[in-house]
């Protein structure tokens, strides 16, 4: 039985007869149960289903026998390109039966998996889902029939069961000839636990959105009432509601004119408006709450360990169907609570899917979108794809070359989108030699790789670029972006900066595994000049940036929000970020003998204390265990013995994503440094895989480019279909993508043949290998090359402006170049004729010959030029100046 | 060191001196410059000329060498900026660092390094900035070559399978502009085999040793590390001579024949056995030498007169330390033989008798960055240190009990291995005192860091004492001043930790050079030399890449100065809480009517004044206030004033005679209580006295702080005086205001000087509106409409 983990949504296996046990996810290492057999999913199998078989079968043999073949194909591998005569045929049968019963669903979902009413006041909606052959879903829950086999326990209302008497039963879930049963237990009905403040008035303030940022929770509050920002410190809010303005807030003699309930019901002025009506769910528990006394929870009440939203995964088909969800808490005393109606929902994307208040998403336009739903500080999200109906589409059969088009075209499938065909090999030669060394290929190249008749020519290719020493250049200096390597003023001399990037490039070089890499990075003690790693402690010296910063580069996580309050659309806490914040305070840092060094050790104390209550907290890995630090023993090192392993999964999946990113244009998770539960991955599975292919591969790097060049996702050609051209999220196509500035200017000076010289760098180095990112360059900055200033990946920029379109056009980069370029004198004195050189300039800057109509046009500018010279200085010049030179395709 | 030259030349000298005296003076000119020495260095036993670069050294007289074995043979040409010195490199002299300074008519230049190398030299050959250019060499040379921005110098070597070759480069400890180099050892094709851009050996300058692995040509490239360098000159050694990274024990007693092991980066050891006769610096040289061939730079050692126990990496624990047999002083030889060790060494020590730990280790270039801690018995740590000495560890331990003790030494990153050595030495707090010369400014630790005393002139400078354990006063003494020089001066009182010295010339003395000892000696008999801490190339916060120290204080008498300084001594004193004008004298020779810029080189404690003031263009006197705090303590100090003009494009240095400065008690004190008045009215504002000494006849008292319309009245003062009442009318302009800072101030003149002390301070005046009656309410007032 295969389940994933509801925190990190690890993809789990486990015996079916082990549902129910509590374990630790082997991932993540949080507590989950293992569910219920095959989450409660019913497989069709009803008769009636069966003889409408036996009857089409009765009736079309021959049909049935060529079908059966098509299945038997479909079952293996397609190796060739395009759909054969069987699949073509085997499509027809699959839509045809498509036709004859669309209202057939495969399997059907109860969620959740088990009900546990746990006290009188307790209650738990039921949603069914229904599942289709061709993967949509369709919520049937007012369409099923629901029945519990022993009334007596509970009463069923809008598909919600409320406790009656105490028991176990189960509940009968029926629709379209599928069951369900989900085992109901009832305990302690008669028992009606007093109204917390904690876990029933607090859920109240976020879900009316008293405590967010544009309202109380902002940092000094709204209207003279501050409430911590969602909720971070419910001691603070039930001081600030009870204490403040005593007898104002809450009224005890009078509860109903407690200015908190008449300001969130609209009864008196309110900046805010009406939040919620006097009947509503959220107006009668703060009510009872003050009835009882506005109690102060006692220390030991149960607390919000987990929470799920349920359905995981739902396909939609067509503008206005619907889904709703359900979420639950689960609580440190093992009980449950469905708290849908105190959960915040949010969609990341309200035009293919929108989510109202109560939990219901509307389909919208096709697409996907992550719904979010926060509860307390915990946030968890499913995925919801919308897609157009479409009876009788028919994925074709596309040859996959690795897993990774297996699972892109496993998700473009349920998109119903069929990806592009494969560019042609000038485009390929040209894509890969810009995107594996950040230079064009020459043209001799280029005629000699179209030409060939080698079968794995591309590969081949591949394998050529990546043991190239260019390749390790381009990867330095997108880690040195990562690490901000920069020299700044006194901590990070010159001299350090270019000490940490020729450390980081040896290992480029050397192609040493990144786990080991990063372990070093994070473990480094000793002189900044003579052990660089440690660079890294000084481009950053605050303990929370660093911890900052290690979570975003090495894990993809931006946590800074949880500094000040818990993350609202993430998981994570202010226990969490100072927990992790806790590896990095005892960095001690003293002068060195060279005026420029600092020696970084570790000082055998320093802690973080968590800025709601001052109390020291203990290192605790970001989504993991708390772990045992012997005495004397480095945190840094356990951190980074963690860290860079299999046991932090976000570790290889982070780099996975920033390694395809560069080659496929965007991140499964874009950005790459975003990783949240409310920006998931558009192909999770492809994420996952990738991150354990990494792994496998000991996180040698140049595999999992060398899988990703070869797959044929990455070879696609940029040209759209039909079913494509919305679609830029699912690598359906390849982007076209800008050269960044360093391999523009490098491609520049490679075609232009004119070397720049970069301060602290010999003569014809390339930009890429510019070591001190506070070397200034105009073209660089112009087009956008990374400040260093930051980790984050949104430092370089690709996007046009007016200065680039200006330098290009009459800036240094082409004019000045070039004017002091030999190219077209030599190419004319050794071609003789124009049209050829034409053609030789094209090869160089485009990869391909000019086509006949250009080249008739070129040669009628160049006739009229006053030397034949300079109308081919005026082609080249267009050629720097066109989109397609500028942008790798 | 007395002028090397000739005999014959220093007749000519003479008699051209003479010459100049009897057709006038001749054109005095300022301190000279001496920006660079090229070639930076020279192989011992041999004569070579050496060309100094610098500005107005056309009158060049001397080179100082602060060490024997270098010796001026004579200057070929001379320009004022450039000129050639022949020199004579005894084959006994010093391998390594010596130091230079030139001496001129008008003055002695900064201190410059000159390297003494046991090879055969070459200049570097341009082009060889490339690998297929790369000048050819001969093993076991030094090439001397300059370095420029973004340049490679690549090198030429002939070497044969399992030979340990080693490429050592002198850059930074030349001390001339910032150049960090790197070295790397190449293939033909470019293939790198070693490199090195640091070593703690040699700071930033580099060392590679490596075992060839073929026979064959090999490249050894050097550039600066960030390709920076401005035609920095550098000394290169190629070639297969020793050069051991490390020496264990890393020191000795004195008087004992002491067995060394030194170790090279590839394991081969250089057994090394030396009498150890001197004692009390910092640390001593080392030269391993195998097969004829010396290493061409030092390895450190320390020599002390106590004993001394070793603890060779067994000692890791308290059971397995070694313990010294005898109480303090004694010195603990150990290594970190493996990552994460401790070494441990056992002491007895006496209850409250205090100790001064110190780990030797940076200071004699080991890699290790030590942490001393002091246990006790039970392994408690009583005291710790990590960078009390640089980066060395030192701390002073008072015992509290008289009993066993053990002192633990680690590295602060835990490292390890065969050449991470240390020496403990733990001895008795006792006094001790140096004499330093503070520097002149910020990044400078070169000018005026000599005395160059005009010819019947003077010049002052200041010195300083750091004192461990000595408070009571202490004196200064000359020896080996040039004929006719004198060194005025008055003592360090106890706890004064500054004064200043001034040279005088005799109108009649030779032009002269030496290199004085100049020291101080406590009532308690304890003595201390000068030392002169140099400091080279500037790095960030003010601290130094490079620098070493002498021991000498170079004096030279120069031509006479256009212009001499005196300070017109007062009878009267300065009081506390007062100032005193003392008037400066320039005695301008004709012509020469430049600025004079006035600095006083020392302010007693308590003793305030204007960092600099300026005698104008063509003017001869100034008046420099002196002022004394009311805490001042009671003395007579010595101050002098130090003049600079600019003299022929350069600074000219003269100063005051070492003159007095009495500090004496206050005259009077007061207070001036706070009135009010309004405008139009009279006011008596009230100073009550309480005499302390004999007035000054003439005295007055000023009352000041008063608004302008009502200015500065004074009143006499007589004997017994019981207070001053000033009377005056409120002008019926002034607005109201509060005037707080009313001080009363005793003025007079006394034997010409102006005398000012202030009496009493804080006094105030309230000028408060008028109160206007009904009477004064005009036309137009409520009560008037009310009427």
């Amino acid at each position: 039985m295969k389940f994933a983990c509801l925190h990190c949504q690890q993809h789990l296996e486990a015996d079916s007869t082990q549902s129910g046990l509590q374990i630790n996810c082997p991932s993540c290492g949080q507590s989950l149960e293992i569910p219920g057999a095959a989450p409660a999913v019913a497989q069709a199998a009803d008769p009636r289903r069966r003889s409408r078989l036996v009857l089409f079968f009765g009736i079309a043999t021959a049909l049935a026998i060529t079908a059966a073949l098509a299945v038997a194909l479909a079952g293996r591998p397609a190796q060739g390109k395009s759909p054969t005569a069987l699949g073509k045929v085997r499509d027809n049968i699959r839509g045809l039966w498509l036709g004859w019963f669309p209202e057939t669903p495969a399997t059907l979902s109860v969620f959740p998996t088990n009900v546990a009413l746990n006290n009188g006041r307790d209650w738990q909606g039921i949603v069914v889902q229904a599942g289709y052959a061709d993967g949509s879903t369709r919520d049937v829950t007012t369409k099923s029939k629901l029945r519990l086999e022993d009334p007596k326990l509970a009463r069923i209302d809008q598909a919600a069961l409320f406790p009656l008497a105490d028991g176990s039963s189960t509940l009968k879930v029926r629709y379209a000839g599928l069951a369900v049963d989900v085992p109901v237990v009832v305990a302690q009905s008669t028992n009606r636990p007093p109204i917390s403040f904690i876990i029933d008035v607090m859920p109240v303030l976020s879900k009316a959105g008293c405590n967010s940022g544009a309202c109380h929770g902002t940092s000094r509050g709204k209207d003279g009432f501050h409430l911590s920002l969602f909720g971070y410190d419910p001691d603070g809010d039930y001081f600030r509601l009870t204490r403040e303005f005593i007898g104002r807030r809450i009224n005890l003699a009078v509860p109903e004119e407690s200015l908190l309930l008449q300001k969130g019901a609209g009864q008196v002025p309110h900046t805010g408006g009406e939040r919620f009506k006097t009947n509503s769910a959220l107006y009668a528990p703060v009510l009872a709450w003050i009835r009882d006394g506005a109690r102060k929870d006692s220390t030991n009440i149960a607390r919000t360990i987990r929470v799920e939203i349920l359905p995981q995964q739902t396909v939609l088909i067509g503008a206005g169907s619907q889904q709703r969800f359900s979420v639950r808490a689960h609580y440190s005393d093992g009980s449950d609570r469905d708290v849908t109606s105190l959960a915040v929902f949010l969609s990341n994307n309200d035009v293919a899917a929108k989510i109202s208040d109560d939990g219901v998403v509307t389909a919208g336009q096709r697409g996907e979108a992550y719904v979010t739903a926060r509860f307390e500080e915990f946030t968890v999200g499913s995925q919801v794809v919308v897609s157009p109906p479409a009876a009788g589409f028919v994925f074709p059969e596309i040859a996959s070359n690795n897993y990774i088009d297996d699972l892109v075209h496993a998700k473009l499938k349920k998109l119903r989108v069929i990806p592009s065909e494969i560019c042609d090999d000038a485009t390929f030669i040209r894509r890969a030699y810009i995107d594996i060394i950040g230079l064009l290929p020459g043209a001799d190249e280029v005629r000699a790789f179209a030409n060939s008749k080698e079968l794995k020519k591309r590969e081949q290719l591949v394998d050529k670029l990546i043991a190239r020493e260019e390749f390790a250049d381009l990867w330095v200096m997108k880690f040195a972006e990562l690490l901000a390597i920069r020299s700044r003023n006194d901590e990070v001399s010159t001299k350090a900066a270019l000490s940490y990037f020729d450390w980081l490039r040896e290992r480029m070089l050397t192609n040493q595994p990144m786990d080991r890499v990063v372990r070093d990075l994070l473990t480094a003690r000793g002189s900044s000049l003579t052990d660089p790693a440690v660079n890294y402690y000084q481009i950053e010296r605050e303990t929370l940036k660093i911890s900052e910063n290690v979570a975003q580069v090495f894990m993809g996580m931006r946590i800074q929000c949880a500094q000040c309050h818990n993350h609202p659309f993430d998981r994570w806490t202010m226990n969490d970020y100072y927990g992790f914040a806790a590896f990095f305070p005892q960095i001690g840092r003293k002068q060195g003998e060279d005026p420029r060094e600092t020696i970084v050790f570790d000082r055998p104390d320093g802690d973080v204390k968590h800025p709601v209550g001052g109390k020291t907290v203990k290192p605790k890995f970001l989504g993991g265990e708390v772990p045992e630090i012997a005495k004397g023993e480095s945190r840094r090192t356990v951190l980074a013995n963690w860290l860079a392993s299999p046991k932090n999964p976000f570790f290889a999946r982070n780099l996975a994503n920033v390694v395809w990113a560069h080659f496929l244009g965007r991140g499964i998770i874009e950005p790459v440094d975003d990783i949240r539960v409310s920006n998931p991955a558009v192909n999770p599975e492809l994420l996952d895989t990738l991150g354990k292919k990494f792994t496998d591969y000991q996180y040698d790097f140049r595999k999992l480019v060398r899988d990703i060049c070869l797959s044929r996702t990455y070879q696609l050609s940029t040209r759209p279909n039909e079913s494509n051209v919305h679609d830029d999220r699912n690598f359906a196509r390849a982007a076209i993508r800008r050269m960044r500035a360093e391999v523009l200017l490098d491609s520049i000076n490679q075609v232009a043949e004119t070397p720049d010289k970069y301060q602290g760098l010999p003569r014809g180095a390339r930009a890429v290998q510019i070591a001190d990112g506070n070397v200034a360059n105009y073209f660089l900055t112009t087009f956008g090359r990374a400040t260093r200033t930051t980790v984050c990946s949104c430092e370089v920029k690709t996007e046009p402006n007016l200065s680039q379109a200006l330098h290009l056009l009459n800036g240094s980069a082409t004019n000045d170049k070039l004017q002091n370029s030999p190219v077209v004198k030599r190419l004319f004195k050794e071609l003789k004729e124009p049209a050829k050189v034409i053609d030789e300039l094209y090869m160089r800057c485009l990869a391909r010959n000019a086509t006949d109509e250009e080249r008739s046009k070129l040669m009628a500018f160049v006739d009229k030029a006053k030397t034949k010279d300079q109308g081919l200085q005026d082609v080249f010049w267009s050629l720097l100046n066109s989109k397609e030179f500028l942008f790798n395709h | 060191m007395k002028s090397r030259q000739p005999f014959g030349v220093r007749i000519i000298g003479w008699i051209v001196g003479a010459v100049f005296v009897l057709l006038g003076e001749p054109s005095p000119a300022a301190g000279p410059v001496l920006s660079d020495v090229r070639p930076a260095g020279g192989q011992r036993g041999t004569e070579l000329t050496v060309v100094l670069t610098g500005q107005r050294l056309a009158d060049i007289k001397d080179l100082f060498f602060y060490d024997s074995g270098v010796q001026l043979v004579r200057f070929s040409t001379n320009k004022t900026n450039s000129v050639s010195a022949d020199l004579k490199i005894s084959d006994k002299a010093r391998l390594g660092e010596h130091l230079l300074k030139a001496r001129t008519g008008s003055g002695i230049t900064e201190t410059r390094i000159f390297s003494v190398g046991p090879f055969p030299e070459f200049a570097e050959q341009e082009p060889n900035s490339e690998i297929s250019r790369a000048q050819k060499v001969p093993l076991n040379s030094t090439v001397n070559g300059l370095v420029g921005a973004e340049d490679e110098d690549f090198y030429r070597v002939e070497l044969r399978r399992g030979d340990v070759f080693t490429a050592e480069v002198e850059a930074m400890r030349l001390g001339r502009t910032i150049m960090d180099p790197r070295l790397t050892i190449m293939e033909t094709n470019g293939t790198v085999l070693a490199m090195n851009d640091d070593n703690v050996l040699l700071k930033q300058d580099s060392v590679v040793t490596f075992t060839v692995p073929h026979d064959g040509a090999f490249i050894v490239q050097l550039r600066e590390s960030t390709l920076s360098g401005a035609a920095t000159p550098y000394r290169l050694h190629m070639g297969t001579f020793p050069r051991p990274m490390s020496v264990f024990p890393p020191g000795g007693q004195s008087g004992r024949e002491v067995s060394f092991e030194l170790t090279d980066a590839v394991g081969r050891k250089f057994p090394l056995s030396e009498p150890l006769s001197k004692t009390g610096a910092d640390r001593f040289p080392l030269f391993a030498v195998r097969g004829g061939l010396s290493a061409p730079s030092a390895n450190w050692i320390r020599v002390s007169p106590f004993p001394d126990i070793t603890g060779d990496g067994g000692n890791t624990s308290r059971e397995t330390a070694p313990a010294a047999a005898e109480k303090a002083p004694f010195a603990f030889n150990g290594r970190l033989a493996n990552a994460g060790d401790a070494a441990y060494f056992k002491f007895f020590a006496q209850r409250g008798k205090a100790l001064e730990v110190s780990v030797y280790g940076r200071r004699l270039r080991s890699p290790i960055d030590p942490v001393l801690d002091v246990l006790n018995m039970k392994g408690e740590v009583l005291t710790s240190n990590d960078d009390g000495a640089g980066v060395d560890a030192a701390v002073r331990f008072v015992p509290p009990y008289e009993t066993n003790y053990f002192l633990r030494v680690t590295d602060q990153l835990k490292r390890g291995g065969p050449g991470f050595v240390f020496r403990a030495e733990i001895t008795p707090s006792e006094p001790s005192v140096t004499l330093t010369m503070p520097p002149a400014g910020r990044n400078d630790s070169q000018t005026r860091q000599y005395a160059a005393v005009p010819r019947g002139g003077r010049v002052a400078t200041l010195l300083a004492v750091r004192r461990q354990n000595v408070d009571g006063a202490l004196t200064l003494e000359a020896a080996n001043l040039p004929p006719g020089v004198t060194m005025k001066t008055a003592a360090f009182g106890p706890r004064q930790d500054q004064t200043v010295a001034v040279f005088e010339a005799a109108p009649d003395a030779a032009l002269a050079g030496t290199l004085a000892d100049v020291f101080v000696r406590s009532t308690n008999g304890v003595t201390a030399g000068f030392r002169n801490d140099l400091e080279f190339l500037y790095g960030p916060n003010n601290t130094a890449y490079y620098a070493t120290h002498s021991e000498r204080f170079p004096v030279a008498v120069t031509e006479a100065a256009p212009f001499s300084l005196r300070i017109v001594e007062s009878k009267s004193a300065v009081v506390q809480g007062g100032t005193l004008d003392l008037r400066i004298i320039a005695d301008r020779k004709a012509a020469f009517d430049e600025p004079i810029n006035l600095k006083m080189l020392w302010n007693p404690p308590g003793i305030s004044s204007q960092p600099e003031m300026t005698i104008p263009k063509g003017q001869t006197s100034i008046v420099y206030q002196v002022s004394a705090n009311a805490g001042a303590e009671l003395k007579a100090w010595k101050i002098a004033i130090l003049g600079t003009a600019t003299v022929e494009g350069g600074p000219l240095h003269v100063s005051t005679q070492l003159a007095s400065l009495d500090v004496a008690e206050p005259f009077l004190l007061g207070k001036v209580d706070t009135v009010a008045s309004e405008p139009g009215k009279m006011v008596k504002i009230v100073c009550k006295l309480e005499h302390k000494r004999a007035l000054p006849a003439g005295a007055k008292l000023r009352l000041l702080g008063l608004p302008e319309k009502l200015g500065a009245p004074s009143l006499e003062v007589t004997k017994d005086q019981p207070e001053a009442v000033f009377e005056l009318k409120i002008p019926e302009d002034l607005a109201p205001a509060s005037f707080r800072q009313l001080s009363c101030v005793l003025e007079a003149t006394v034997e010409g000087d102006l005398l000012r002390q202030t009496v009493s301070t804080a006094g105030t005046l309230r000028v408060v509106p008028t109160k206007k009656t009904l009477a004064d309410a005009g036309p137009g007032t409520k009560q008037a409409k009310t009427k």
